[in-house]
């Protein structure tokens, strides 16, 4: 083992005693252990990895030279594992995204099985997106399948993708927060109290959520010793289950039931300005050539579109879940693969969570951009939410890596009219000159552009030394 | 006891004919009092005794959905098979319909 290079062991990876990740130079390793030897080798050997990978369905890996090892210890093998652009946590997605990612979840399971192995546990966070495809991350999540042994998976399944599902469907797709609180999966209990008789009366939502409750409560309490023997072509039938309850889950909305789900049409600019300020966007883009993108309040994604280039990778944020949506499910329709739709409140975005804080990263954590889009929310930040134009300069600063393409919205537009129709005026610092000023103490102002027809000024800035 | 399963199973059979022909009650009662005669079914079983955790609800209750699971197929199928023998494949009937609307 060479001991002279830097390495740092992922916090998160601590429950598996078969292995760990770590980083060397912001590559991915992982370090598999002799107790997993058997295992790996019969996950390689039995054709189910490649099978997997030609489905695009696993992350992709290749072993390396044992000296790249962490620790000596328990040290069997090392392999280096394809780095996902940007990492993103259940409680950030859209309710198609967690629904793909348990549909991913049960494939692979189905898959496994016909190989004579098993997945260990079913953690929506062993799922990752790169741009709009799902993609299981776990190498080391397989094991040989038991003669007549249930799904050690089921319970967690069931918490982390079909309850939150199930609620986001027939409750509100905010509940998806109740993942940030749960960091292991909604308890099945707290789910059935809050879903509405409309799916508890569904035969498949009955079985895995409801009677799955009753018996976990029953048990929990129960000091007798029990055992149950599941056949496999039982276990098979109940994963196929699980795939068309969560299958048939189809998330119903009006086009504009929310503020933001039919922006587009709703926007205080003409066809012209439009155009003209995606073509004021793309020169933007292409004097900064940036490799990685905010879109800090990207909707649908329509300006994380524009300019687009295979070199170029875009985390589109949002603040709603169903802008969120429909970004993902027109990336999903073009595969793309470099937008990454993603739902974050600014003004109280992603924390780190989990075990002290350090096992779930907060999102300003997870990688800087190059550039930063700030379109048509300046005023939301600033009269919404009372802050300062230093206060919004020194957050954009602190993540983009250099460049700011902002949008200034100027008091007399109808859209900030209306934050202010119903409260008192208290910004008189909210004007053009006192954006610049104070945006100038952290950016150069590289280009300044007014879009027609309206009195929105787009720039172009570069962050200060 | 093994009268109470017969009569279970025997109610199952009934009710779930009954609704496959569209006698009697709707199909989606007649599932539910399926679930809950299997329910029964199940929770009289006698369980094999081994070793316990706080999982051992989720480990119990796979038997009995994937039970659940296969029922409804096994109906299905069923229900399919008595549909085709006594009026046809009902695909055919439908294609024939079509063209005889054309």
């Amino acid at each position: 083992m060479n001991t002279d290079i830097p390495k740092q062991r992922e916090f998160s990876s601590f429950r598996d005693p078969d292995g760990f990740i770590y980083t060397i130079d912001n590559n991915i390793y992982r370090q598999i252990c002799s107790s997993y030897s058997e295992t790996y080798n019969k996950f390689l050997e039995s054709g189910l990895y490649s099978t997997l990978i030609e489905k695009n369905l696993l992350i992709r890996h290749e072993e390396v030279d044992a000296n790249l090892a962490y620790s000596s210890e328990n040290a069997w093998k090392v392999i280096k594992v394809e780095k996902i652009p940007f990492v993103s946590y259940p409680y950030e997605w859209s309710f198609e995204q967690l629904k793909d990612a348990a549909l991913l979840t049960l494939e692979i399971m189905k898959i496994a099985l016909s190989y004579d192995m098993t997945l260990k546990d079913a953690s929506a966070f062993n799922v990752m997106f790169i741009g709009s495809r799902p993609i299981f991350i776990d190498t080391l999540s397989f094991k040989t399948y038991e003669k007549n042994k249930p799904w050690d998976g089921y319970n967690q399944f069931c918490r982390h993708f079909l309850a939150p599902l199930v609620l986001m469907k027939y409750r509100d797709l905010r509940l998806l927060d109740l993942f940030k609180t749960n960091i292991d999966g909604i308890p099945l209990d707290l789910a059935v109290k809050l879903m509405p008789l409309k799916a508890k009366s569904k035969i498949g939502l009955f079985a895995h959520l409801v009677l799955h409750s009753g018996f976990q409560n029953k048990y929990s309490s129960s000091s007798s010793k029990k055992e149950t023997l599941l056949s496999k072509e039982s276990l098979i039938l109940l994963i196929q289950n699980l795939y068309d309850t969560v299958k048939s889950l189809e998330l119903k909305y009006k086009e504009n039931s929310t503020e933001w789900g039919n922006y587009y049409n709703n926007t205080n600019y003409t066809n012209v300005a439009f155009e003209q300020k995606k073509q004021i966007i793309t020169n933007f883009i292409e004097k900064c050539q940036p490799k990685v993108v905010f879109d800090i309040g990207g909707n649908r994604g329509e300006f994380s579109r524009i300019a687009q280039s295979i070199e170029r990778y875009t985390i589109c944020f949002d603040i709603d879940p169903i802008a969120v949506n429909e970004n993902y499910k027109i990336a999903r329709e073009n595969k793309e693969e470099n937008i990454l739709p993603f739902v974050l409140d600014l003004n109280n975005p992603t924390s780190a969570l989990g075990w002290q804080n350090k096992e779930r990263k907060a999102w300003s954590d997870r990688g800087n951009p190059d550039l930063i889009t700030a379109l048509a929310l300046i005023h939301h930040l600033a009269i919404s939410n009372n802050l300062s134009f230093e206060s919004i300069a020194e957050l954009f600063s602190s993540i983009t890596n250099k460049y700011l393409v902002i949008e200034f919205v100027p008091k007399h537009d109808s859209k900030v009219q209306i934050l202010l129709s119903s409260r008192k005026d208290i910004f008189p610092n909210y004007t053009k000159e006192d954006f610049e000023i104070s945006f100038s103490k952290k950016f150069r102002i590289l280009k300044t552009e007014f879009v027609k027809d309206s009195e929105r000024c787009l720039y172009l800035m570069e962050k200060r030394d | 006891m093994l009268k109470l399963i017969n009569y279970c199973i025997f109610c199952t059979f009934i009710l779930a004919f009954n609704s496959k022909l569209g006698i009697g009650i709707e199909g989606d009662i007649v599932k539910k009092i399926i679930l809950v005669l299997f329910c029964i079914l199940v929770l009289l079983d006698k369980p094999a005794y081994a070793y316990l955790d706080p999982a051992t609800g989720s480990m119990i209750i796979q038997s009995l959905v994937a039970s659940i699971a296969g029922f409804l197929i096994f109906f299905k199928s069923l229900k399919n098979t008595i549909i085709s023998f006594f009026w046809g494949d009902k695909k055919e009937s439908d294609a024939q319909i079509d063209e005889n609307q054309k």
